[in-house]
C-alpha cells in the first residue's frame, strides 16, 4: 500500500516520456537495418530499395517549380528502373543461372507466393535434363499444372539422348498438352506471365522458356447488376475476372470486326487495360487518341476502372462525369455497335464507355428493348426527375422566401402555418434535411448488411415523423425534399447522380441569395459550361448543342426502325445503321421510315 | 479553352479562394436582400375602402390567417392560429395606410395574396381614380384583383362577412366569382376592367354590389307580394349577412348607377359572358305563373350599329335554352305551342334588354357592353375614334334589341305533370 | 485545346438561326413595344411585319453583296479592302461603339425590371454584376459557345412567349385591335422604319458571315431567323393589344412583365410572372453576349488583335458602368427610344449596306478579281 502509492506519487513528479517513443517508424532512422535484410539469410541483391534512396529530398532549400518537377521525374524514373533491372536481358542458357535471376526477381525465399518445381524431363540416358516450372500459388490452376505440364513431362516423357532434340519447340510440339503455351525469351515477359498466373517453364540448356496458360485463381462467378438493374433485359453484369468480361462482350457482339487491344498501365504493378472498338465502324481517330492518353499514364499502380477514368477524363474539375462507367454487358456491346470505345481495366467490374454525351448518361440499358411509346415516357420522367433532383430545394427556397405570391392562397397558408414553430429560415431548414437525407444514403451504403434493416426505421423515423413533430422542420418540407431524393436516385448514372446532389446545394444557394434570379443565372452560367465541355473531342451537349442531324434518341426515344444512323458526333465510319426503311413489309411504318431517312 | 490556362498559373488555393470570394461576397453583402419567410408576412386578402371626412379614406384589411394543417394535437384541425378581425386604418392613400398599419400589425402586410378589393358606395360616387392609383403602380397589386362595390360602407360589409362553407377567408373571392358568372346575377370585375373603362375611350366598367342584407338579422320576412333582386334587401333568412347581387354601374371613375341580380342577368346576356345561367320568365299563357329556363352559351350578342344621326343600334342575343319549370302546367311540346312560346319569350326578353340598355347607354351614358365595339371598325384611326362623340350620340340613339330564343328541349320530362281530372 | 481553337470558329446553321431569332425576340420584354405601341396604337403590330419585310429584302441583299463579291470576308475586313485601314478602324469603332451601347441598354432595362418585379429591395448594382458576370463568361465561350447556348436556351423563349400569349386567353378582346390603321397609315409606316434596327440581322450577317459552317445556307437561316421573330413579335404585340387597350399599351417600359402578371387561370393558374424570370435571363444573356462578342470581335480585327478575349473584361467593365450611369429610370428609356431605337437604323442598315456596295463598285471597276485571297491566309488565324 505504501509503496503503490510512493510509486504513485513518483510517478507524478518524474518527466517519462517513454509512452512518447514510436514503437516503430517508416521515418528515416539511422539505427534502423537496411530494410531488404531479412534474418539470417541475406540474398545477394542488386536492388537495394533503401529508403534513404527512395524518399524525395528532404532539404529545405528553395527550388524553383520546375527543377523539383524535374528531379521528381527523375528521381520516379530511377526508382521505377530499379525496380525491374535486369528483366531486359535474355534468358540465360543455364538452368541454375536461372533460378538465381528468379530468386532475386521474386525476392525468394521470404516470398512464399512463388513456387519454384525442379524436376526432371524423362530422358532415357544418363544425362539427366534438368527443368522447373515457375508459377504463383493462388493463382493458378493446380490439375491442369500437375496433369498437363509435370505429369507428361515427367512420366510420360521418354526422350533418347538425341541433344538437337532438346529444345523448347520440341517439348511444345510433342510433349506438352497444355492449350496454350508460347516460347518467351526476355526476363521481363516471363516475370509478367508468372505474375499473371499462368506457368513458366524453364529447360536447362534452352535459352528460352515456355509460358503455358494455367490461370485458375478465384473469382465471383457472373452475377446480376448491382447498380443497374433493369426489368426487361439481360440480368448478368461483368464480375471481377478480365476476361470473363471481355468474353461477356464478344458472347453478345460477335463479329470478327470487333478488336480487343490489351494494353498494361502501372510501372510497380501491371494492370490489363483493353481497349474494345469495332474496326471498320469506329473512328480510327478517336481509338487513337484512347491508345494515347492510356500510353501516356504514368503510374505505379492502376487498380479499378474509376482510378483510370480520373487519369483520362477531359475535365477533371467537372461535377459532370466524362466517361460513361457501365457494369451490363448488353450496353457495351450496343455502344460498341454504335462506335463507341470500351474500355476494360484489370480486375474491375465496371467498364468505361468512351465518349460521352450528357443525355446517354439519362438513358438505360433498357430503354432500347422497350417499345418506344413507353420508352418515350420512361425518359421523360427521368428528365423530369433529373431536372427535379436539380432544382427542386432551391426552387422552393426561392419560392418561398421570394416569391410567396406563386403559390396558391391556401397552399401559401398552410406552408406559413406549418413553419410557425419552426424556428429556421428555410433555408437551414432544406440543409438540415439534406444533410438527413445524405446521412442516410451514405448510411446505406456504408452500414454491415446484417443491420441494414434499421437504417429504413431510423431514417424514417427521423425525417417523416420526429422532426416534424418537435418542430424542427415543416411537413410540407418533408415532401419536398423526400421527392427530391426520390428524383436523385432515378437517375440512372451513379457519377452524375452525385454530380447532381452536389450542384444541388449550388442551386439551393443562389436561390436562397437571389431567388428565381439566381437560379435562372446560376443556370445559364452552368449550360454554357457544358456547352464548352468535351468528352474525347466530343462536345458533351452533342447532338444538341452543337446540332447535327442525329437519330431521335436523345431526350426522347425515335421508333427502333427509324433510327437509321449511327450518332453522327462519333463520326463513325458507317453511319448507317440499318437499311433507310428497316420494316420494308408494312405500310404504315414504311412510309415514316422513308420520311426520316429522307430527314437526315 | 486557352483562358483557363491563367487561372491554372495560380496555385491552385489561390484559384479556389477566388471562385470562392466571387460566391460569397454577392451572399455577404448582398444576399437576402428581399428575403422574408412567410412567417414574417401578414398577407392581406380583402381590402375594403372607404371615405373618410376631409379627402381621407377608411382601408380595412382582413388578413389572412396561417393555417396549421399537422393539426397535432390540441390545436384542432384547419383551425386558423388566431382571429380573425379585421383591422381599419385611416390614410390619405392605401400606401400610407400600408405604413400605418405597420404600427399596429407584427408583420410585413403585403398585399400579394389579395383577393377582393370592395369600394364602399360613398367613395365611388366621388370617384376612385385617386385611390386606384397605387394599384396600378405598385407591383404587389395586379390588374386581376376581383373590385367590388359595397352599398354603405365596405368596412361594415366585410365585418360581417361569414362564409356559409368556406374556411379558408382566401378561397371565398374565388368562389363568388365563379358563382356569379355561373349564374349571372352580379358580373366579375377585375381591376383591369374598371381602368379600361376609366382609359379605353367609349367604354365603361360594372362592379359587384355587396350589401348587408336587412333581413338575416330578424326572424321572419316581411308581408308583401314583390320580390327583390337587389342586394341588401333580397327576401331571406340565415346563412351570411352579405348578399352580393346585382351591378355598379360606372361612368368613367364614378358610379353612376346601380342594376338588380336579374337586370345583371341580362346585361351579362348583352354582354355576351353568361355561360350557364337560369332565367324566370312569366307564362305567356298565364302571366303570373314563371317558366324557367336554362341557358346555354350560343353565340355572343351581335351588335349592328349604324354612324347615322340618330343613331342606330339592332342587337340580335341568340340563345339556346332548356325548359327546366313550367308553372302552370301548360303543354307547350306541340310545334306550334312551342313556336308560339319562343315568340313571347323573344318579346319579354328583347322587352326587357330593350329597356335595359336604353337605361344603360341614354339615361346612365355609360357604355358597358361596351357596344362602342361594334363602332371601332367603322374607323380607320384611333384619332377619328376617340374623337367621335359617342356619348353624346347615344342620347338620342334608337336601340331594337332582338332576342332569339330556341326552345331545345323541355327538360328530362316533355309532358308536363297533370292531376286527374 | 489550342489547336482546335485556332481554327476560325464554325458555327451550325441551326444555332446561327437559333441566336438571330434570340437576338431579335429578346426586344418583345425591353422598351420596343412600349415605343411602337407609342407610335402605332391598334396597328402597332402591323411595325414589326413591315420592318421585318424590310429587313427581309435587305438582308437577301447585302447576302448577295456579299457572297458575289466578299466570300468569307467580315465587314471590317471589306472595308480594309475599300477605304484601308484607317477607314476600316473608324467602320468597326462605329460598330462596337453601337454594340456597346447597346448592351449598356440592355444590361440597364434589363436589371432594371429584375429590380422593379422581383428583387425591389436588392441593389441595382448586385443584379447587374452578377448579370454581366454571366454574359461575360458567355462570352468567353465565342460564338461557337454563345450559338450552342442560344440554341439550348431557344425552346425556353418559344415555349415562353407562346405561353404569355396563349395564357392570357380569357382577356382577349379582339375588337381591341380595331380601328385597324391605328394611328393612320403613314405614322405607322414612319414607326416601322424607325424602329426596324432591332432587326441587326443585317450588322450580324455581316460579321458572322465567315463563321457560318455552311455559306450556302446562310439565306435560309436569315429568312427563317427573320420569319420567325417577326412571328413571335407579331403575336406578343397582337396579345398585348387584345389585353390592353391601346392609350393604355405605351404607358409601361415592360409588355411582357405585365402581360405575364395578366395570367389568371383560375385559382392555380395565376400569379406566375416570376417563372418567366427564366425566359427573360436566359435570353437577355444571349443577346447581351451577342453583342458584347460584336463590339469586342470588332475591336479585335480593326486592331489585328491576335485574339479577342483579354479584351472582354474590359469591355464587360464597361458596359456595366456605361449602363449604371443613367440617373433614372426615365433616362435609360428615353437614351435608347431617341438614339438606339430611333437612329440604329443608320448603323444597322445603312453603314453596312453602304461599305458592301461601295466595294462592290470598287471591286467591278477594278476588274472584279478575287485579289483578295492572300490576306485570307493571315486572317484565318485569329481565333473565334
Amino acid at each position: 500500500m505504501d509503496m503503490s502509492f510512493t510509486g504513485a506519487l513518483k510517478r507524478l513528479l518524474t518527466v517519462d516520456d517513454s509512452m512518447l517513443d514510436d514503437q516503430f517508424t517508416l521515418a528515416d532512422d539511422d539505427s534502423s537495418e537496411p530494410a531488404d535484410t531479412y534474418g539470417e539469410t541475406p540474398q545477394p541483391e542488386t536492388v537495394n530499395f533503401t529508403t534513404a534512396e527512395n524518399k524525395t529530398d528532404t532539404s529545405k532549400k528553395p527550388v524553383s517549380m520546375r527543377t523539383f518537377l524535374r528531379r521528381a521525374t527523375r528521381e520516379y524514373e530511377d526508382a521505377v528502373e530499379k525496380a525491374h533491372v535486369g528483366q531486359d536481358d535474355g534468358i540465360e542458357c543455364d538452368i541454375d543461372e536461372m533460378k538465381r535471376r528468379l530468386e532475386r526477381f521474386f525476392h525468394l525465399p521470404q516470398n512464399k507466393d512463388i513456387v519454384i518445381r525442379e524436376f526432371r524431363v524423362g530422358v532415357e540416358s544418363k544425362s539427366p535434363w534438368r527443368g522447373m516450372a515457375v508459377f504463383v500459388d493462388g493463382l493458378s490452376d493446380k490439375n491442369v499444372i500437375n496433369s498437363a505440364i509435370l505429369e507428361p513431362l515427367m512420366i510420360l516423357t521418354h526422350v533418347s539422348e538425341e541433344n538437337p532434340r532438346r529444345t523448347l519447340e520440341y517439348v511444345v510440339e510433342k510433349l506438352l498438352p497444355g492449350n496454350q503455351s508460347q516460347i518467351v525469351d526476355k526476363w521481363s515477359e516471363a516475370v509478367a506471365n508468372i505474375l499473371t498466373g499462368s506457368t513458366v517453364l524453364f529447360l536447362d540448356r534452352c535459352n528460352g522458356a515456355l509460358v503455358i496458360e494455367t490461370k485458375g485463381w478465384e473469382h465471383r462467378s457472373v452475377s446480376t447488376p448491382q447498380t443497374e438493374n433493369v426489368v426487361r433485359g439481360s440480368q448478368d453484369a461483368f464480375t471481377e475476372n478480365f476476361r470473363a468480361n471481355t468474353g461477356l462482350v464478344r458472347a453478345r457482339l460477335r463479329t470478327e470486326h470487333l478488336v480487343t487491344e490489351i494494353h498494361t498501365v502501372g510501372n510497380l504493378a501491371r494492370t490489363d487495360v483493353a481497349i474494345m472498338y469495332i474496326h471498320g465502324v469506329t473512328n480510327p481517330k478517336l481509338v487513337r487518341e484512347v491508345r494515347r492518353r492510356i500510353s501516356q499514364i504514368d503510374v505505379d499502380f492502376i487498380l479499378d476502372s474509376g482510378m483510370l477514368e480520373q487519369f483520362i477524363e477531359d475535365r477533371p474539375s467537372m461535377l459532370i462525369p466524362q466517361v460513361m462507367a457501365t457494369e451490363r454487358p448488353d450496353r457495351v456491346a450496343a455502344s460498341l455497335a454504335e462506335g463507341y470505345v470500351a474500355l476494360f481495366v484489370g480486375n474491375s467490374t465496371y467498364c468505361l464507355i468512351v465518349p460521352v454525351v450528357l443525355w446517354s448518361l439519362v438513358h438505360s440499358s433498357e430503354d432500347s428493348n422497350i417499345r418506344f411509346l413507353p420508352g418515350t415516357f420512361m425518359r421523360l420522367i427521368r428528365w423530369i426527375a433529373l431536372l427535379t433532383a436539380l432544382l427542386l430545394p432551391g426552387l422552393y427556397v426561392a419560392v418561398t422566401n421570394y416569391h410567396s405570391e406563386m403559390l396558391p392562397t391556401d397552399l401559401m397558408l398552410a406552408i406559413a402555418g406549418s413553419r410557425e414553430q419552426v424556428p429556421f429560415p428555410v433555408v437551414v431548414e432544406v440543409l438540415l434535411m439534406e444533410f438527413a437525407i445524405e446521412l442516410i444514403r451514405e448510411a446505406g451504403i456504408r452500414i454491415p448488411s446484417v443491420i441494414g434493416p434499421t437504417i429504413g426505421i431510423v431514417g424514417a423515423l427521423i425525417i417523416g415523423q420526429s422532426a416534424v413533430q418537435a418542430g424542427i422542420v415543416s411537413p410540407l418540407l418533408v415532401i419536398v425534399v423526400a421527392t427530391t431524393a426520390l428524383a436523385s436516385f432515378t437517375v440512372p448514372n451513379y457519377e452524375l447522380s452525385m454530380g447532381i446532389r452536389i450542384m444541388r446545394f449550388a442551386f439551393l444557394i443562389a436561390g436562397a441569395v437571389l431567388g428565381f434570379y439566381g437560379i435562372a443565372i446560376l443556370f445559364v452560367v452552368y449550360v454554357v459550361r457544358l456547352t464548352m465541355l468535351k468528352s474525347f473531342g466530343v462536345p458533351i451537349l452533342s447532338p444538341i448543342a452543337p446540332s447535327s442531324g442525329a437519330s431521335r434518341d436523345v431526350l426522347l426515344r425515335g421508333p427502333l426502325w427509324s433510327m437509321n444512323k449511327r450518332p453522327s458526333f462519333l463520326y463513325p465510319l458507317r453511319s448507317w445503321r440499318q437499311k433507310p426503311m428497316s420494316r420494308p413489309w408494312s405500310a404504315p411504318t414504311r412510309k415514316s421510315a422513308g420520311k426520316e431517312g429522307g430527314e437526315t | 479553352m486557352r483562358w483557363m490556362s491563367w487561372l491554372h498559373k495560380w496555385p491552385r488555393v489561390t484559384k479556389w479562394a477566388a471562385v470562392g470570394w466571387m460566391c460569397g461576397v454577392p451572399m455577404l453583402i448582398g444576399g437576402c436582400y428581399d428575403r422574408q419567410e412567410l412567417e414574417q408576412q401578414a398577407f392581406v386578402s380583402v381590402l375594403g375602402i372607404d371615405a373618410a371626412p376631409g379627402n381621407l379614406i377608411d382601408c380595412t384589411f382582413r388578413i389572412a390567417q396561417p393555417i396549421n394543417p399537422s393539426g397535432g394535437g390540441s390545436k384542432g384541425g384547419m383551425e386558423p392560429l388566431a382571429g380573425k378581425e379585421p383591422v381599419t386604418v385611416r390614410a390619405r392613400s392605401i400606401s400610407e395606410a400600408m405604413v400605418i398599419a405597420g404600427g399596429s400589425i407584427e408583420r410585413t402586410v403585403t398585399f400579394s395574396h389579395l383577393s377582393l378589393i370592395v369600394f364602399g358606395s360613398d367613395l365611388a360616387k366621388k370617384g376612385i381614380q385617386p385611390y386606384i392609383e397605387p394599384l396600378t403602380r405598385y407591383r404587389e397589386f395586379r390588374r386581376t384583383v376581383p373590385v367590388s362595390v359595397a352599398v354603405g360602407q365596405a368596412k361594415d360589409v366585410i365585418d360581417a362577412f361569414q362564409p356559409m362553407l368556406d374556411t379558408a377567408i382566401t378561397r371565398i373571392a374565388d368562389g363568388v366569382a365563379l358563382v356569379s358568372q355561373r349564374t349571372g346575377v352580379a358580373p366579375v370585375c377585375r381591376i383591369q376592367d374598371l381602368i379600361d373603362g376609366m382609359e379605353n375611350p367609349h367604354e365603361d366598367a360594372i362592379a359587384p354590389l355587396y350589401s348587408l342584407n336587412q333581413y338575416v338579422k330578424g326572424s321572419q320576412l316581411p308581408e308583401k307580394p314583390v320580390l327583390s333582386y337587389e342586394a341588401g334587401t333580397v327576401e331571406r333568412l340565415g346563412g351570411n349577412p352579405v348578399d352580393w347581387m346585382g351591378a355598379a354601374v360606372f361612368r368613367g371613375d364614378k358610379l353612376v348607377d346601380t342594376l338588380t341580380g336579374e337586370d345583371c342577368i341580362y346585361l351579362r346576356l348583352l354582354q355576351g359572358g353568361v355561360h350557364h345561367a337560369t332565367l324566370n320568365l312569366s307564362d305567356p299563357e298565364e302571366p303570373s305563373r314563371d317558366i324557367g329556363l336554362e341557358l346555354h352559351k350560343e353565340r355572343p350578342a351581335e351588335y349592328r350599329v349604324s354612324l347615322t344621326n340618330p343613331v342606330k343600334i339592332s342587337a340580335a342575343v341568340p340563345m339556346d335554352v332548356d325548359v327546366i319549370n313550367i308553372s302552370s302546367s301548360r303543354n307547350y311540346v306541340d310545334p306550334k305551342a312551342r313556336a308560339h312560346l319562343e315568340q313571347e319569350l323573344d318579346k319579354q326578353v328583347s322587352t326587357r334588354m330593350q329597356s335595359l340598355l336604353k337605361r344603360l347607354l341614354v339615361v346612365d351614358q355609360t357604355d358597358v357592353v361596351p357596344v362602342s365595339k361594334a363602332v371601332r371598325g367603322q374607323f380607320e384611326t384611333y384619332q377619328q375614334f376617340a374623337a367621335f362623340p359617342w356619348e353624346e350620340h347615344l342620347q338620342n340613339a334608337r336601340i331594337n334589341v332582338r332576342a332569339d330564343i330556341h326552345v331545345r328541349r323541355f327538360g328530362v320530362q316533355t309532358e308536363p305533370v297533370q292531376q286527374r281530372a | 485545346m489550342s489547336q482546335s481553337a485556332r481554327r476560325n470558329a464554325k458555327v451550325p446553321g441551326s444555332e446561327m438561326t437559333a441566336m438571330l431569332i434570340i437576338f431579335v425576340s429578346t426586344n418583345a420584354f425591353l422598351t420596343y413595344p412600349r415605343y411602337i405601341s407609342l407610335s402605332g396604337y391598334e396597328a402597332a403590330w402591323m411595325e414589326p411585319v413591315f420592318s421585318g419585310m424590310l429587313t427581309l429584302i435587305l438582308f437577301f441583299l447585302v447576302e448577295h453583296l456579299l457572297r458575289r463579291y466578299f466570300k468569307n470576308l467580315d465587314i471590317v475586313e471589306v472595308s480594309k479592302e475599300v477605304f484601308g485601314r484607317f477607314g476600316a478602324i473608324l467602320i468597326a469603332l462605329l460598330f462596337s461603339l453601337y454594340f456597346l451601347c447597346s448592351t449598356a441598354a440592355v444590361m440597364r432595362e434589363f436589371t432594371e425590371n429584375v429590380v422593379s418585379t422581383v428583387l425591389p429591395s436588392t441593389p441595382i448594382l448586385i443584379v447587374g454584376a452578377v448579370f454581366m458576370f454571366a454574359v461575360g463568361y458567355i462570352v468567353y465561350g465565342g460564338i461557337e459557345g454563345i450559338c450552342r447556348t442560344a440554341f439550348i436556351f431557344l425552346p425556353i423563349l418559344l415555349v415562353g412567349l407562346v405561353a404569355v400569349c396563349l395564357l392570357t386567353v380569357n382577356w382577349w378582346r379582339p375588337y381591341m385591335l380595331l380601328p385597324l390603321w391605328g394611328t393612320g397609315p403613314e405614322q405607322v409606316l414612319r414607326g416601322s422604319l424607325q424602329y426596324s434596327s432591332i432587326f441587326a440581322n443585317v450588322l450580324l450577317l455581316t460579321i458572322i458571315y465567315p463563321h457560318v459552317h455552311d455559306t450556302s445556307k446562310m439565306r435560309r437561316i436569315g429568312f427563317v431567323s427573320i420569319v420567325v421573330s417577326t412571328l413571335l413579335l407579331v403575336g406578343l404585340m397582337l396579345t398585348y393589344h387584345m389585353v390592353f387597350p391601346a392609350s393604355e399599351t405605351g404607358k409601361t417600359s415592360f409588355a411582357l412583365y405585365r402581360l405575364a402578371r395578366m395570367i389568371h387561370l383560375g385559382p392555380f393558374f395565376q400569379r406566375l410572372e416570376s417563372i418567366f424570370i427564366f425566359l427573360w435571363v436566359t435570353a437577355a444573356t444571349v443577346r447581351m453576349a451577342v453583342t458584347l462578342w460584336g463590339c469586342s470581335y470588332l475591336l479585335g480585327k480593326a486592331f489585328d488583335w491576335p485574339t479577342y478575349r483579354p479584351a472582354v473584361p474590359a469591355l464587360v467593365l464597361l458596359s456595366f458602368s456605361l449602363g449604371m450611369w443613367p440617373e433614372n429610370w426615365i433616362q435609360v428609356i428615353n437614351f435608347d427610344g431617341t438614339y438606339l431605337l430611333r437612329w440604329g437604323w443608320i448603323v444597322v442598315f445603312a453603314v453596312p449596306i453602304a461599305v458592301l456596295s461601295i466595294g462592290a463598285m470598287v471591286k467591278l471597276m477594278r476588274g472584279g478579281g478575287r485579289f483578295h485571297g492572300g490576306h485570307r491566309g493571315r486572317r484565318r488565324m485569329q481565333r473565334v
